[in-house]
């Protein structure tokens, strides 16, 4: 008779019943999945305890530093708030707008160049110096240059958006597409195979781990580039609802913000990885077996 | 009428440091539905010479035919087998055999037709079950047969391998040996493969080349009438014996 803690999950038959159910919680919790997210609740709760308790204890103003309950408060009138210039969810949607054309847009545009450049020795000559150089350079500096040219209102946040998208796409593409190994080339070479046949039905295909991989970040940084243009010179938007509350010093309310804006940023990037993990189901090449 | 020759071939590749000659002139011919098998030390130049007949390499001088024609580039009805096996693996077993069919000239293809032997193919080299696996389920014999059946896809007349087993384990290569004598006589192409293998080619080809060490050209040409399937195993140690000896004294013959 085994003990109970050393039952796994898959060990535990089809049954109903106290014994079964307790095997299963222990199954589960020994399964790393179930582990994992044990801990991330555990140590929220910790996290948030050790805020409240500090909060209370250090007495600090709250406009400085929001208890959890301020916080919480705000964060539910937030959410809830039938105007729209104070729903949190409605002004986080113009935002995540903006970004997803600047992502759309940047993003297409720097799986193309990225493409060209690896497939073309010419296009590459002319693009990729350049883009190493200007990849480095914080972009977010080039904000007051988009503001003077596209203006106000949505189009610099998707201008910017779409900017820092455009970089981790191009880049990766491109190396993506140059991950080719040279017995996949000579197969080709070796079934006649044109170079658009090469590009499409072996390139491609070779890239979309690394692309995808970019689109993890580039989702991100957009979403980054759309509050940032918000914080310079918003009108509407997550970003600029922090400034304004900012300015009356609703310091809960921009916590409440930034939890709905990292919700969002996580929403966004699991999308894409689960987008990944459906499309691109073989792996790196690593699974190979010999 | 050879289905492959190949005249005086050379190939030198030009480096930083000068001339580096990896073939002397080679000549040798194929005949429809023979089993030659090319053996050399590491280095020889035995792949070079496979990929100058595959049309994958120019060699510096000479020339090879293909069914007569000359050969500038991969030529049409010849199927390649590499060391390894380079599947795509976003695709399953069946659709890497079918990726003959979908890429390359001419064009256009029966693809029902082709779809249809695809599989038989799979079957063939005892996939069945594995049609819809993709190569990472597939151990590396596995895999090999998987480019074995898509070189066989568009029924060339002839088959070029190039070390085909060389990364399989001694157990597996000497199965694959056999399944790929019986595959042979079953589909009756021409077959040039390249090996470091002694015994894997005397126990497959008509007749073996033995090439020397670099820069590679042929010693000797050794011709193999023992009957198949091949299961005397002194009447092969005794080829194997002959052509371990030409490469001895090509060994030391260098060394002096």
């Amino acid at each position: 008779m085994r003990n109970l803690d050393q039952v796994t999950y898959e060990d535990v038959p089809q049954a109903s019943g106290p014994v079964a159910r307790r095997a299963t919680l222990a199954g589960m919790a020994g399964n790393g999945r179930g582990a994992t997210i044990l801990t991330t609740v555990v140590s929220l709760v910790a996290v948030v305890a050790i805020w409240w308790i500090w909060t209370v204890r250090s007495h600090v103003q709250s406009f400085v530093f929001p208890g959890p309950s301020a916080v919480a408060r705000a964060l539910w009138y937030g959410i809830s708030s039938p105007v729209s210039a104070s729903n949190l969810l409605y002004q986080l949607g113009i935002t995540t707008l903006a970004a997803i054309i600047g992502l759309l847009v940047g993003g297409a545009l720097g799986i193309i160049l990225g493409a060209l450049a690896a497939q073309f020795k010419p296009a590459e000559r002319l693009v990729m110096p350049y883009v190493f150089a200007i990849q480095t350079m914080p972009k977010i500096a080039l904000a007051p240059l988009i503001f003077t040219w596209f203006g106000f209102g949505a189009v610099p946040k998707e201008v910017l958006a779409g900017l820092l998208a455009f970089f981790p796409l191009v880049v990766n593409t491109y190396a993506g597409m140059n991950l080719v190994d040279r017995d996949s080339i000579d197969l080709f070479a070796s079934l006649r195979a044109t170079r658009l046949e090469e590009m499409v039905k072996l390139r491609l295909p070779t890239a979309l781990p690394l692309v995808f991989a970019g689109l993890e970040i580039a989702v991100v940084n957009a979403l980054l580039g759309a509050v940032v243009a918000e914080f310079m010179a918003g009108q509407d938007g997550i970003g600029t609802t922090m400034i304004k509350l900012q300015s009356v010093s609703n310091t809960a309310g921009i916590f409440a913000c930034l939890i709905v804006l990292a919700v969002a940023g996580v929403l966004l990037h699991s999308i894409v990885r689960v987008l990944r993990l459906k499309l691109v189901f073989w792996g790196p090449a690593s699974h190979a077996r010999e | 009428m050879p289905v492959l020759e190949v005249v005086d071939v050379t190939k030198v590749y030009k480096t930083a440091k000068g001339s580096v000659p990896a073939l002397e002139p080679t000549s040798l011919t194929l005949a429809p539905g023979r089993f030659i098998a090319i053996v050399g030390p590491s280095g020889c130049g035995k792949t070079t010479l496979l990929n100058i007949v595959a049309g994958l390499v120019k060699p510096s001088s000479g020339v090879v035919r293909l069914g007569g024609q000359v050969v500038t580039g991969p030529p049409a009805d010849v199927g390649v087998v590499f060391q390894r096996p380079a599947l795509l693996p976003w695709k399953t077993v069946l659709g890497n055999v079918m990726l003959a069919a979908e890429v390359g000239r001419p064009r256009p293809r029966a693809k029902s037709a082709l779809k249809a032997r695809a599989a038989e193919l799979v079957d063939l080299v005892g996939l069945r079950d594995f049609a819809t696996r993709h190569p990472h389920e597939l151990s590396g014999g596995m895999q090999q047969r998987n480019a074995i059946a898509r070189a066989l896809l568009l029924n060339p007349e002839t088959l070029l391998m190039d070390e085909p087993f060389g990364a399989l384990d001694a157990l597996t290569r000497e199965q694959m040996n056999e399944w790929l004598a019986s595959i042979w006589q079953r589909e009756g192409k021409a077959v040039a493969l390249v090996t470091h293998n002694i015994d894997e080619a005397v126990y497959l080809a008509d007749q073996v080349i033995v090439m020397s060490a670099r820069p590679g050209r042929i010693i000797d040409r050794i011709d193999i009438t023992l009957p198949r399937p091949r299961t005397n195993g002194a009447a092969m140690a005794e080829v194997s014996a002959v052509i371990r000896k030409s490469l001895g004294q090509d060994r030391r013959a260098g060394d002096g």
